[in-house]
């Protein structure tokens, strides 16, 4: 008996969401609805606060994964996408190293590990509530009481099969992309736009002012007398988002974007189809793992849709939701590491195995944990420029970890998922594709591929680290790792209106 | 931060609003500033009247009248307010309680260490308690002079102050909203409220209205924006398009739109519709006994008796006037959805019909020049311009002018082009035309548009095309196009003119511009199979024709002595003339004329694009056509016949080991093919195959399949170089 055999009872208890009837596309304007429809949801979601919390005040131990995880404090999206995500990974790890026995050509199987990932998820959900009330997020588990505990376990499981529920409609064709994937942007996207435009005054002695870098420099103009001064902290206050972060942030997603392009295309040709259909491209992109366009790109003439395909694109769509969430894990990884040493810090601070995984300090100005040593204090971006600096062994520490954790990953994240030069090559041979001007076989396929494959894995997966890197240093809202997710997710969903609308013909306006 | 008590600051909350309403109005009032609005030079017209001057001096004037428009009476106000919001925050900020040592000091901000110290002592005497009296003047030293003065002095304040912003360390922190005060001012139970108000009005009402937006126009889809039940309706096997709906049942489908459907009758338009019914009556006697006709629903009825009044240039009354407005707008898109209906694959992988396909742009012409369709029935599509519907499409003709002309044995279209401006003239002032009629119908004439075809067929593969075309290939028809027009000719028109996004047609019978198209259709007339069809905007085979214009109209004015030369014209009229009436389509081909393509780089011999479609899946011989016709002119068309021989494909073939394959790897390495093809594909071919593939290689015959060259009526023209 296999191992998933054992989520198979279970398969009727969890709610899901059916596909489209008969395998009809669901429209353009009906799919932009829903997840419209699904947006409005998570962000109502997003604001409503728990019920039964006592206070939320306090450190933030979860401070660092906030964004990527499309989580807010305090309201019912306490746990965000993290448990959906963090399931996903482990699945996928599981198959990717053979553990979990999955032929993903049979539909019951697929079906089956859905469902170990949704009853992972959820168990995942239920562990980190019953966590987060013992410990004391919501105020002292003895003045929560019993009853209010309950509560909250139960409103944050049922935001959890409300996020799973969400992602499944959208996954199964109902929507555009993933709800995972939408989550994330929006959040970072609301982040960026909160600190530019935060309606919040503070009054740290300076007199009032505005938390967002823009109204802050409209308000300096406006009411200093010194116009230069006023510029210059508009432009470099510290502990405030300021205009540098802003620009910085801009620069950092326009790079982002134009790294995007950077492709290696390989002339594939089919044997199946002569002349200009036969001949299409392979394009092997610089950011190979942070998103895969496996979807073959066929010049098709503009007549000739092959609409028969449409199926089975979308399931490699599916499938590559998860791919595209890399940095996301990675980051979901590190932070799981802060929270873990955070916590034991505060327990047993005194140990020395513990102050070696870190040790942590109390910002001054709102109470948040910061590592000042051990293990995570190395792993950590430099505060700022200046920080760097002065402790370049912190710096150079930091910037190998973050080039070669996201090289190995990556490399490795290639042979787990299905992407390796071996898949590629197999893949295409089962669709009867060949390399133009090569023999025709499984072997020098993947000779040529392996030429390319790794190399943009390992080499695309630096960049985004060296991308991640300098967004920190310079301050980038919303840290490297989340405008790269956003600028990827964006860029997908710009990329299927595009293709949507060579489709539909007129396009969303038109 | 959130533990902190919340409340609102009305003066903040104006900087907040001003922010925000900046961020809005500056990038729209530069965006106008920058013309980004003004859609004009963007369709170029095709005609010149003569009548309208417009003189370059005034580019003053003009940019003050742009101006003006930028800021029309909405901006004015808006930035009015944008005033009053500026205005209200300087006014009531007031005081900002912040701490700047320098300016407490009175001193400048890079002032020395004497200065600040000449300062300190100066305030000191002012404000010191040995000195003054008064406690708030003590308070005041205490709080802000003497921290002042620490704060530029003392190294650890002077730390503390880069750092947190005040001589003493970090301050008390508090928080407020940029929200006007009363937000806050009541008591906690206002709380959920607040947050029932931040949720519907921030998240749940725009997404709303988004929603509702894309509900709103979901009804209209596709690139023609036509309803869903439209097109539900011309897919009907009843009402919808048919293989064999030539154009002149292919109104019958067209008014069975639900656009037209739901169209309102009401009583007042009683009479004006049997008024209709009376002349639609008297346009088609024919009509009286089709009972079919008459028992539709009343708004079919209306639009289809419209349609014909329309095409057949009759009077409507006013009441209707909107109605005929609403029916040619939205037919030409209807059409446009038909035509895409009709080419659906149906015959064979890729193929559409032919038949309705041709008709939808025929009716296209017709509406937009308002021909009636019984003229137009007869004629073929390569003969058009031979049809009565040519010569109606211009203005003031109708079948009275015709008569008239026919007797001065002028009956064709082409006929009419090729006079000189005078004979014309005199001719049409014969036919009882007045001389604002006569000059409408040269404006037309100078406007209609010649268009020079040359296709040739290949088979894209890799880097090299191939000639030979087997079994259910992907071909690519390669067309090359030129447009001209005897407005080229003419000297008040400059080429460099034609620099907008679209041709406009000459169009005095529609209520709206119209954007000329051209649909280039690959047919095979006995399968009654339309093969592929792009729609394209020859702009640029216009300002390619005007360039040929130009330069033969140079030529020609230097070779003027020399009248043996002069080839191509009748009578003995100017220069330019005669070009015009070269540029007519009796002229000699473009592509023909060497003189033009002597020097001259390969975009300018045409505008080039492609057509691509699959070769029929049985092997033989084809006579296709290429089909151009232009969706707003009756009578030029354009029928090229292609041949096409289709060969059988091989085992070889089909595996990707043929010829194909071998043509491919030839340009690879050009050299060592042979040696290379046999000792690469050893492992999977054997020699039987080889020789296989080179008694192919043998039987390849491609003379014939070369290029196809048209200009209409060819003989016509070399006939008149003979002249």
């Amino acid at each position: 008996m296999r191992a998933l055999q054992v989520f198979a009872p279970l398969q009727k208890f969890l709610p899901e969401v059916e596909e489209p009837s008969g395998g009809k596309r669901v429209q353009f304007r009906d799919r932009l609805l829903y997840t419209l429809v699904c947006l409005a949801i998570f962000l109502v979601c997003s604001q409503l606060p728990l019920y039964g919390v006592k206070t939320t005040s306090g450190a933030d131990p979860l401070y660092w994964a906030r964004v990527i995880m499309a989580s807010s404090r305090g309201t019912v999206m306490e746990l965000g996408i993290g448990p959906t995500v963090t399931a996903g990974l482990i699945i996928q790890l599981l198959v990717g190293s053979k553990l979990l026995d999955v032929d993903t050509n049979v539909k019951s199987d697929r079906d089956l590990m859905k469902t170990a990932e949704h009853v992972l998820g959820l168990l995942i959900t239920i562990g980190q509530a019953i966590v987060y009330v013992m410990t004391g997020m919501y105020g002292e588990p003895s003045e929560v009481g019993a009853v209010n505990g309950v509560l909250i376990v139960l409103q944050l499981f049922i935001a959890g099969v409300l996020v799973l529920l969400l992602d499944e409609m959208l996954n199964n064709g109902w929507g555009l992309g993933s709800a995972i994937s939408l989550f994330i942007a929006t959040n970072i996207c609301e982040s960026i736009v909160w600190k530019a435009f935060s309606p919040y005054t503070l009054n740290v002695g300076r007199g009032p002012e505005f938390e967002g870098a823009v109204i802050a420099l409209v308000h300096f103009l406006l009411s200093r007398t010194d116009k230069t001064k006023a510029l210059k902290d508009a432009f470099y206050r510290q502990g405030l988002p300021n205009i540098m972060q802003l620009l910085a942030t801009v620069s950092i997603f326009l790079m982002v974007v134009y790294f995007q392009g950077f492709r290696v295309e390989l002339a594939i040709r089919s044997k199946r189809a002569r002349g200009a259909y036969g001949a299409q491209t392979y394009p092997i992109k610089l950011f190979y793992t942070s998103n895969m366009p496996i979807i073959l790109q066929a010049r098709q003439p503009g007549h000739m849709k092959c609409l028969c395909n449409l199926n089975t694109a979308r399931k490699t769509e599916q499938e590559l939701a998860c791919t595209r969430l890399l940095p996301s894990w990675l980051s979901a990884l590190v932070s799981n590491l802060y929270f873990i040493s955070q916590l034991l810090f505060k327990r047993y601070g005194g140990n020395i195995l513990v102050q070696l995984l870190g040790r942590w300090s109390a910002d001054e100005y709102n109470g948040q944990m910061n590592p000042v040593g051990g293990l995570v204090y190395y792993i950590s971006p430099p505060q700022s420029l200046a920080a760097a600096a002065a402790n370049p062994v912190h710096t150079l520490f930091y910037v190998a970890f973050m080039l070669g954790i996201c090289a190995i990953f990556s490399i490795t994240w290639i042979e787990v998922s299905g992407q390796s030069a071996n898949d590629v090559a197999k893949q295409l041979r089962d669709q009867q594709f060949f390399l133009a001007g090569h023999r025709d076989t499984v072997s020098s396929l993947k000779k040529e591929l392996n030429r390319y494959i790794p190399t943009a894995a390992a080499f695309g997966g630096m960049c985004i680290g060296a991308l991640t890197i300098v967004a920190d240093f310079l301050g980038a809202i919303g840290s490297g790792t989340g405008i790269l997710l956003a600028v990827t997710i964006i860029y997908q969903y710009w990329e299927m209106y595009n293709k949507e609308k060579s489709q539909m013909g007129g396009g969303l306006f038109g | 931060m959130a533990d902190q008590e919340t409340h609102g600051s009305t003066p903040m909350f104006g900087i907040f609003l001003l922010s925000m309403y900046s961020l809005f109005l500056i990038p729209i009032t530069l965006w106008k500033l920058s013309g980004g609005s003004s859609e004009d030079g963007e369709v170029v017209k095709t005609w010149s009247t003569g009548k309208g001057s417009n003189g370059k001096g005034k580019q003053t004037s003009s940019m003050v009248a742009h101006l003006r428009t930028v800021f029309s009476n909405r901006m004015l106000v808006a930035w009015l307010a944008w005033g009053l919001v500026l205005w209200y925050v300087k006014h009531s900020m007031g005081e900002v309680e912040s701490f700047d040592p320098f300016q407490i000091l009175q001193v400048s901000l890079d002032a020395s260490d004497q200065e600040i110290k000449k300062a300190y002592r100066r305030l000191s005497l002012q404000y010191h308690p040995d000195k003054n009296p008064d406690p708030k003047a003590h308070q005041y030293f205490a709080t802000y002079v003497a921290k002042a003065y620490k704060a530029l002095t003392d190294e650890v304040s002077r730390e503390n102050y880069k750092k947190y912003g005040h001589p003493d360390g970090p301050q008390a922190m508090s928080v407020s909203v940029a929200l006007p005060e009363w937000f806050f001012s009541k008591d906690k139970q206002t709380a959920p409220l607040i947050l029932l108000v931040l949720l519907f009005g921030g998240i749940v009402a725009p997404l709303g209205i988004a929603a509702w937006y894309l509900m709103g126009t979901q009804k209209y889809v596709g690139a023609n924006q036509v309803m869903e039940e439209t097109q539900a309706l011309f897919l009907d096997s009843r009402y919808g398009v048919k293989a064999s709906q030539a154009l002149g049942r292919i109104p019958e489908t067209m008014v069975c739109a639900m656009e037209f459907i739901q169209m309102p009758t009401p009583p007042e338009q009683g009479t004006a519709m049997d008024e209709l019914r009376k002349t639609v009556l008297r346009l088609h006697p024919d009509l009286k006994d089709k009972s079919m006709f008459w028992k539709r629903k009343t708004s079919v009825l209306k639009v289809h008796m419209l349609l014909l009044a329309h095409l057949s240039r009759a009077d409507i009354s006013p009441v209707l006037a909107k109605d005929l407005n609403f029916v040619l707008t939205k037919g030409l898109p209807l059409l446009q959805e038909m035509l895409g209906i009709a080419i659906l694959p149906r015959v064979q992988p890729g193929y559409g019909w032919m038949t309705p396909a041709v008709g939808c742009i025929e009716l296209m012409q017709c509406i937009v020049q308002a021909v009636p369709l019984s003229s137009k029935k007869a004629a073929h599509v390569g003969k058009s311009n031979e049809s009565a519907a040519a010569l109606l499409q211009l203005p003031h003709f109708d079948n009275e002018v015709l008569r008239k002309l026919a007797r001065k044995k002028v009956k064709l279209l082409p006929e009419l082009q090729q006079m000189s401006t005078t004979e014309r003239q005199l001719l049409l002032a014969g036919c009882s035309l007045t001389t604002d009629q006569v000059e409408d119908v040269e404006t037309m004439l100078s406007a209609i548009p010649t268009l020079w075809v040359r296709a040739h067929c290949v088979v894209e593969a890799e880097e090299v095309d191939d000639d030979v075309v087997m079994e259910g290939d992907l071909v690519t028809c390669r067309v090359k196009a030129i447009l001209t027009r005897p407005t080229h000719a003419v000297a008040l028109f400059e080429q460099d003119a034609t620099k907008g996004k679209a041709l406009l047609a000459y169009a005095p019978r529609l209520p709206f511009p119209k954007e000329e198209v051209w649909y280039f259709m690959f047919v095979d007339p006995t399968a009654n199979a339309s093969m592929c069809i792009v729609k394209q905007n020859l702009m640029q085979a216009d300002v390619i024709g005007a360039r040929y214009a130009a330069s033969f109209a140079h030529k020609r004015s230097t070779a003027t002595a020399d009248s043996q030369t002069d080839t191509a014209h009748r009578s003995s009229g100017a220069s330019d003339e005669a070009s015009a009436k070269l540029l007519g389509p009796s002229g000699t081909s473009p592509f023909a004329a060497k003189h033009f393509e002597a020097g001259s780089s390969a975009e300018q011999l045409g505008q080039t694009f492609e057509l691509k479609f699959y070769a029929p899946l049985t092997a033989g011989k084809y006579d296709l056509q290429l089909l151009c016709m232009p969706d707003t002119w009756v009578g030029c068309d354009r029928a090229i016949p292609i041949k096409l021989k289709v060969e059988q494909r091989t085992r070889s073939d089909r595996e990707g080991r043929g010829r194909r394959a071998a043509l491919v790897q030839r340009t690879e390495e050009s050299d060592a093919y042979i040696q290379g093809s046999s000792a690469g594909s050893a492992v999977d071919s054997d020699a039987g195959q080889n020789e296989d593939e080179e008694d192919q290689n043998d039987a390849y015959d491609s003379d014939e399949y070369g290029t196809e060259e048209s200009g209409p009526e060819d003989e016509e023209g070399t006939h008149s170089e003979d002249d």
